[in-house]
């Protein structure tokens, strides 16, 4: 817990470049951390199609893409631009505190 | 009979092949699932309704009968089975497929395919595209990935065109049978040496792949990946052409070729998307009814057999508004059901999809000054498979 809310969790260094991604953890959810168009994002790491994770996947811009079949998410809202997966995913913008570290309020994920 | 069910009983192939969307338009209005007597089907055509009846095997299967697709296909396909013997299939077909080794191998393969054409056509200032470009793209891209290199592309044509005349022949039509029967011998005849020698001597191909995950003696192999093969000849070959060809029929017919010849790398992923959503190059799942359902308020016996209509779901108006018609390179982003619902998702849409835009973005990035030919418009034909037939453009050489 950071000290700039309730649920607001830390999520590691930023040190990401644009495009680059990365696993995270905590309170028991698996996340992926991402750095796209100089913001970082935060999404649960499970694709909405077979719950692959969308961690072994890669940026397309602004979209992570499954690397099990191929569905294509928006990293603006969450929304399957490609199929297999219809259902979106959820995603939450992060904040980069003062000391360098990736912060986000994850209470909309789920476990 | 109720008025709509009188109106639906005089719809003919003619009528669907010709434009198939107002049908779809009026039954989405008024008759959400609706009998149609001419192809034997319950037309599904809401967004909802054809998501769930391509979704829920336990109660809507792929077991139709009768069905064109067992006789084209010379047995059962990836197409009609559900449950472990798709899964099998997928395993054996998904490899090849994944999008990683898509992205590492497909541009290589495709992109000297696309400059080739190009090379031949640019000087012209003419081409119609769907014969001369498209689909050659389509079937030497995929021939290749498949390990049928060194069969040439005006065969790999001729192969999923009378492939294509027997699975859409839900009237029988006694000609149609013929040249797909035809079709289907000469198939057989010309991959049995390649498939031994791929038995014999395995490679990285997919149809080596499948012989490898397939169980049994190798005749037995051979009859269990040969109609899903066929499958992929038909769909595989036939669809990325025909869906890319649609777009640019699209983008010229709409006035919206310009935006993308000013930024084709940025613009065409986009450009193909919508095209797709807009004309689906492949427009129904066809499916059977195992467990009496309800389905958008019409209860289906058991054996009855629905046309599942993506291409009717790509233009529901309460997904896709009141524009759902109309081509338009702004539409926000969002998944469309070209690819179909459920399990029985294109396997190969991520191929496919790399495949399109490496062909669009090359085509607007060497001949910006695309045009129609305003003597011969693009016609499109067909609502099972549909697609421009012609595409004849002009452009500054």
């Amino acid at each position: 817990m950071t000290a700039s809310g309730e649920h607001n969790v830390d999520l590691g260094p930023a040190d990401l470049a644009d495009g680059e991604l990365r696993e995270a953890t905590a309170g028991g959810l698996s996340l992926v951390v991402a750095r796209v168009e100089g913001r970082y994002v935060v999404f649960e790491t499970w694709c909405s199609h077979e719950e692959c994770p969308l961690s072994d996947g890669w940026l397309e811009g602004e979209a992570i893409r499954c690397a099990c079949h191929g569905a294509l998410f928006s990293l603006t809202d969450g929304v399957a631009l490609e199929g297999p997966a219809l259902d979106p995913i959820v995603v939450v913008g992060a904040s980069v505190t003062a000391d360098g570290r990736v912060a986000a309020d994850v209470s909309t994920l789920h476990a | 009979m109720s008025a709509i069910e009188e109106w639906a009983s005089r719809i003919t192939v003619e009528q669907l092949d010709t434009d198939p969307y107002p049908i779809y338009a009026r039954m989405r209005r008024e008759a959400p699932v609706c009998f149609v007597p001419a192809v034997g089907l319950w037309f599904v055509t809401r967004w909802a309704d054809v998501d769930f009846a391509a979704s829920h095997t336990d109660r809507i299967d792929s077991a139709v009968s009768p069905s064109p697709l067992n006789r084209v296909m010379g047995g059962p396909s990836i197409l009609v089975l559900d449950g472990e013997p798709q899964k099998k299939l997928r395993a054996m077909l998904d490899p090849s497929l994944r999008p990683r080794v898509v992205e590492a191998t497909s541009p290589d393969l495709v992109a000297p395919i696309v400059e080739g054409l190009l090379d031949a056509l640019a000087d012209r200032g003419e081409a119609e595209l769907m014969s001369e470009y498209f689909e050659p793209i389509s079937v030497l891209s995929l021939g290749s990935m498949l390990g049928l290199a060194e069969i040439d592309g005006d065969t790999l044509r001729r192969w999923f065109h009378g492939l294509a005349q027997g699975a859409v022949n839900f009237e029988d039509d006694p000609a149609r049978w013929e040249i797909a029967d035809a079709t289907g011998e000469e198939i057989d005849r010309t991959l049995a040496p390649i498939l031994e020698r791929l038995w014999e001597v395995p490679d990285a191909s997919t149809i080596s792949t499948m012989l490898q995950h397939a169980e049994g003696s190798f005749d037995e192999r051979v009859a269990t990946i040969l109609p899903t093969l066929k499958v992929i000849l038909l769909g595989g070959m036939q669809e990325p052409g025909h869906a890319a060809g649609t777009t640019v029929a699209g983008l010229l017919e709409s006035g919206q070729a310009g935006a993308v010849a000013l930024d084709p790398a940025g613009l065409a992923r986009d450009a193909i998307e919508e095209g797709l959503r807009w004309v689906a190059p492949i427009g129904t799942q066809t499916r059977r009814v195992r467990v009496e359902t309800e389905l958008g308020g019409v209860p289906l016996p058991v054996g009855a057999n629905l046309g599942a209509l993506v291409s009717s779901a790509n233009r529901d108006e309460e997904v896709w508004g009141p524009t759902a018609d109309a081509y338009d390179l702004a539409r926000p982003s969002r998944n469309h059901g070209a690819f179909g619902f459920g399990p029985h998702f294109c396997s190969g849409h991520h191929f496919s999809r790399v495949q399109m835009r490496i062909a669009v973005q090359r085509l607007f990035e060497r001949l910006p000054s695309l045009r129609s030919d305003p003597d011969r418009p693009p016609v499109f034909n067909g609502w099972e498979f549909r697609a421009p037939q012609h595409l004849h453009v002009h452009w500054d050489a």
